[in-house]
């Protein structure tokens, strides 16, 4: 039989249907279109490519190498999109029209079906399945992926013998694993599998990625890449455009969430003067709150904060966005001296030489040698919104930073260590984007660092003052907490870890006007308050213990509130945030650094990135893990899998033999047929398929006079008189025979003769 | 007499006559049954003649040899028309070509007009003589042989005359235990001579037998589609004609035939295809064996019907 009956027999048009499928649903994944629809437009790629493929082959014969039709079927989606964009102003990308005509192009080439097309639709299978398994993050996308794996090693494995066998299955293994990769770190992470093998295999233009050999991003939707090596590629194409009178100072921004600074008074109202566009200018009135406290300072006597719920919407009054992994403190203040309640920010700090430009307008910064306490590099970008503020918002410990094309270090200083700002530029502009490359301390490794050690020269240092009025009691209980523990870093971390189980995190509490000392208030009474009461504590014990520690105020972006075009993170007002840091040093004389902690429950630490080694461990563990908490059941499963896989040929014998008879009842005229597909796969899973060019006479009856296979041959026998001699009248004894009594294992040895 | 028996018999004559030729022997039944001819191409001395007279004798039939040479005319293979004296008219003085079992020596010797006329005869079954048509023989076969070697002097017949036989094929040297029967078997160059065993009438039947072999439409697109892909190859410039794939078909049902059954199977199809390629394929290929493999390998066999 020809023609489209035994297309269906070859293993790849499955891979084919199965790569097909794929396509649809990373396209349909990533323009948010149902599942449904993915898997229609799967079916309808498949059966559009099919049909073409067959008039094509059936109508233009005369083209005969079919060049200009290969050519025109995989460039076709590309311009039908092009096309579509300009009439309907809807498309997808690039890539996708790409790996769209290629499967088109694949189906005409299955209707060609000779060997090296069929090796070439395997290979385009291959290739168009991986890159858009790459693309999706949908369970059903792994089944599609299962499927194109499982029709591969098919098609590796059929008609193969010998050495030529095992070269397939070695390659069959290598798929299996390449793919595999690609399911287990997309379910690991949950993330779409670049994005989770990172360092391994660069993403087209979205991973984030510095790879001197990585190309420029392609698109992720109208100009959103995240490709760091090209400023031509750099994301955040669209930049909103804010009004001036939006944009909100620090001070504005915490006095609007965590409550104004008592005691308040009310200024007459004022009117300023907004412009916009620079083409019209209107009056709006405005009432400006003013403290007659309204310094740099932050005060822990506050007034109320403002509730989540009356918090605007934060899509159009984000602070920044930021687009990268979270969480991430992006600290702007640093506060040094706690005096009377309030803290005061640290003094000005400038160093020369801070960075140098390393080309392409990154600034490459002085790095202290660390021995092996960070993780693995990691990239943000973040744009500033309305917030109004001098000093950049940047993750710490800098490697490398980029702001448009600033190329000068002058055009940078310090304002206070480890917070930079734009010199000479009171604000930082509305929009603009930064591109950052940092590390992350792993806190466990410090553990062996030493702090900044308590040393007569520096014992009046701001960062080791405690307040000469601060309850006893805190020192106590600071010392209690840490009783048995280490010194250095334990018992820091012993005070943070405290802190976080020993209060309730509550924003909107303040300190009561008839408390004489909030931080005796909030550690002794309430047990509770916003997590600058927190920092507070957090600060003030570790220094207690004799180590440097301050306060930082500033932006803690969480990941949980997303554009929902863009994927960026947003930070709204309340992403404003208090955190602590403590001072540590690489070595003894050394470049100290101040190291972020986090005593405020429900936030945390972004923990350092980890590496592929890193998450192999971790899936290796979360894997024993799980093993040891259902040992018996993994053991009854592998045990299951094990005796499945040994007797894999009377299993599949089995199944092939109820679909045989199955089919045998629905269609009983059909009984020859049936017979000799049963015969066909019993062959191919004994290890001796049939090429569909030899006839079954040639390929199973080895000797004509054999005794002991006289059943298979009067069965081919009559298979032949009935299909070829259109005898109708042949009882069906052999047929039934060959089906009952010549198994796989019977066949593996009969044909290996 | 059955089908199988006028086989039998067909068989056993040609292979004594012919030792260690079996398969030879077929191909040449397979020519004879499917109404076909034969070209051989082979060396002097290797049976040729034996085999042709070897099969005139075996269905008591006439035979005939032509030696062709560059001088032979048309009218030595047609006949002609020669004037009585006595009754003052023409008569018609047949050719060798009314044979029964015609041998053609050297058909390369003679020129294209001569070939042409030889040719015509095989493909009609008549000749035209002074206007008057006359048929040949019903079972009139022509075995026509051609040096490899040699070929000073000689005239190739063109792809279209080519395509007239049915298959070519090429004896060869027996081997070294046949050689040796065939000196203890024949102590002098005398040929046997052969019982009268099969009627022209036989083979006749024969030959309407085999017309009857069941040829199913699945089995006709399989050889559709491999003539077709003969067509498309690179390396083949010209591929199997319709009349070719006729013959193809022919063939088939004559190899259906000696393994004495009354259908085509694929097998018979891929049995004759390389003595079928082998006469009218033209192409840049190094190794007709390759073609056909390479062929055989892409076309599925049909295991259904239709």
């Amino acid at each position: 039989m020809t023609g489209p009956q035994s297309l269906w027999r070859l293993p790849q048009l499955w891979m084919l249907l199965g790569a097909s499928l794929l396509t649809t649903h990373a396209i349909a994944e990533s323009a948010g279109t149902t599942l449904l629809l993915g898997i229609l437009g799967g079916l309808l790629l498949s059966l559009a490519g099919g049909v073409i493929g067959y008039l094509l082959r059936r109508y233009a014969t005369k083209v005969s190498k079919g060049d200009f039709i290969l050519v025109t079927l995989f460039l076709l989606p590309v311009i039908a999109d092009q096309v579509v964009r300009m009439v309907a102003h809807v498309g997808i990308g690039t890539e996708q029209c790409l790996i769209v005509g290629l499967n088109l192009a694949s189906w005409w080439l299955i209707w060609h079906s000779t060997d090296v097309n069929r090796r070439i639709v395997m290979l385009s299978s291959l290739g168009t399945g991986v890159i858009a398994a790459s693309l999706c993050q949908h369970v059903v996308s792994y089944l599609y992926v299962v499927w194109l794996i499982t029709a591969i090693i098919w098609g590796l494995t059929s008609e193969a013998r010998g050495t030529k066998a095992q070269r397939n299955a070695l390659a069959s293994i290598l798929v299996a694993v390449v793919s595999g990769i690609f399911i287990v770190a997309a379910a690991a992470t949950g993330r779409l599998a670049p994005h989770s093998l990172t360092g391994f295999i660069p993403g087209s233009g979205g991973s984030q990625l510095s790879d001197p050999f990585g190309r420029g991003g392609v698109g992720n939707g109208e100009g959103e890449v995240a490709a760091t090596t090209k400023t031509e590629d750099i994301g955040f194409a669209n930049t909103d455009i804010t009004v001036e009178s939006d944009r909100r100072t620090l001070y504005d921004a915490m006095s609007e969430m965590y409550g104004k600074p008592e005691p308040l008074t009310k200024a007459a109202p004022k009117h300023r003067k907004v412009v916009f566009w620079a083409k019209e200018m209107i009056e709006k009135p405005k009432t400006e709150l003013v403290s007659p406290n309204a310094s740099k300072g932050f005060s822990t006597r506050r007034g109320n904060g403002k509730a989540a719920n009356s918090v605007s919407n934060t899509a159009a009054k984000a602070l920044v966005y930021v687009s990268g992994r979270t969480p991430v403190h992006l600290p702007l203040t640093a506060y040094d001296s706690y005096i009377g309640e309030e803290w005061e920010p640290g003094r000005t700090y400038s160093e020369s030489e801070i960075m140098e430009h390393k080309g392409n307008f990154w600034m490459q910064f002085r790095l202290a040698q660390w021995p092996n306490v960070f993780g693995a590099e990691e990239h943000h970008q973040i744009k500033i919104g309305i917030l109004a503020t001098s000093a950049l918002p940047l993750p710490q410990q800098l490697i490398s930073l980029r702001i448009d094309q600033l190329k000068e270090p002058d055009f940078y200083r310090w304002t206070q260590r480890g917070i930079l700002c734009l010199d000479r530029v009171p604000l930082v502009p509305s929009g603009i984007r930064i591109d950052t490359v940092t590390r992350t301390f792993d806190l466990d490794k410090l553990n062996g660092h030493r702090l900044t050690p308590l040393t007569p020269d520096n014992r009046r240092h701001v960062h080791y003052r405690v307040p000469k009025t601060m309850d006893a009691r805190v020192a106590a209980l600071a010392r209690d907490w840490t009783a048995g523990v280490p010194t250095g870093w334990p018992q820091v971390q012993a005070i943070i870890n405290r802190l976080r189980t020993f209060a309730r995190h509550d924003r909107l509490r303040s300190v009561p006007a008839t408390e004489s000392d909030a931080l005796t208030w909030f550690l002794f009474k309430s047990k509770s308050g916003p997590d600058y009461l927190f920092a507070t504590a957090a600060t003030l014990m570790i220094r207690s213990l004799g180590y440097p520690a301050r306060v930082v105020n500033g932006i803690y972006v969480d990941g949980k509130h997303k554009d929902s075009r863009t994927g960026h993170s947003i930070a709204s007002l309340e992403s404003l945030h208090f955190w602590c840091q403590v001072e540590t040093e690489a070595a003894p004389n050394q470049e100290c650094v101040w190291v972020n902690l986090e005593p405020t429950p429900g936030y945390v630490l972004a923990s350092p990135k980890p590496t592929f080694a890193d998450m192999a461990r971790t899936v290796m563990q979360h894997s024993f893990r799980t093993f040891n908490a259902n040992k018996v059941i993994v053991v009854i499963v592998g045990l299951l899998m094990l005796t499945a896989y040994a007797l894999r040929m009377y299993i599949l014998d089995a199944l092939y033999t109820l679909r045989w008879q199955l089919r045998c009842l629905r269609r009983p005229n059909r009984i020859h047929v049936e017979t000799m597909c049963l015969l066909d796969l019993r062959a191919r899973i004994a290890g001796r398929p049939r090429k569909a060019a030899t006839s079954h006479a040639k390929h199973f009856i080895r000797s004509p006079h054999a005794v002991f296979a006289a059943n298979l041959i009067l069965g081919i026998r009559d298979f032949e008189r009935i299909t070829y001699g259109l005898e109708t009248d042949i009882p069906t004894v052999n047929l039934r025979m060959v089906a009952w009594r010549w198994n796989a294992q019977r066949l593996r040895g009969y044909l290996s003769k | 007499m059955t089908p199988a028996d006028t086989i039998q018999i067909l068989r056993s004559s040609l292979n004594s006559a012919l030792k260690g030729k079996a398969s030879v022997v077929d191909q040449v039944l397979i020519c004879l049954l499917s109404g076909g001819h034969v070209l051989l191409e082979d060396m002097p001395g290797l049976g040729k003649t034996t085999l042709a007279k070897a099969l005139a004798d075996t269905i008591g039939g006439t035979f005939a040899r032509i030696q062709c040479t560059p001088d032979l005319l048309p009218s030595d293979i047609t006949g002609f028309s020669i004037f009585d004296p006595e009754s003052r008219s023409f008569s018609f003085q047949p050719g060798p070509v009314f044979s029964d079992i015609v041998l053609v020596d050297e058909i390369n010797r003679a020129t294209p007009r001569t070939q042409s006329a030889l040719l015509e005869a095989m493909a009609e079954g008549q000749v035209t003589v002074d206007n008057v048509r006359r048929n040949l023989s019903p079972i009139f076969f022509v075995i026509a042989t051609q040096n490899p070697i040699d070929h000073h002097g000689t005239f190739a017949l063109p792809e279209a005359q080519l395509d007239r036989f049915a298959m070519k094929l090429s004896i060869g040297y027996p081997d070294r235990q046949n050689e040796v029967l065939m000196l203890r078997d024949q102590p002098s160059t005398k040929l046997p001579r052969h019982q009268l065993q099969v009627s022209v009438s036989d083979l006749i039947a024969l030959r309407s037998h085999t017309e009857s072999v069941i040829v199913t439409p699945a089995i006709c697109e399989y050889i559709v589609d491999l003539c077709r892909a003969t067509r498309t190859k690179e390396q083949i410039r010209l591929g199997v004609s319709p009349r070719g794939m006729l013959t193809w078909k022919a063939a088939a049902q004559a190899h259906a035939v000696l393994d004495d059954r009354k259908f085509v199977t694929p097998d018979d199809v891929q049995a004759v295809m390389f003595d079928v390629f082998n006469v009218r394929l033209q192409g840049t290929y190094a190794n007709l064996h390759d073609v056909v493999a390479r062929l055989e390998h892409e076309i599925p066999v049909p295991i259904e019907s239709q």
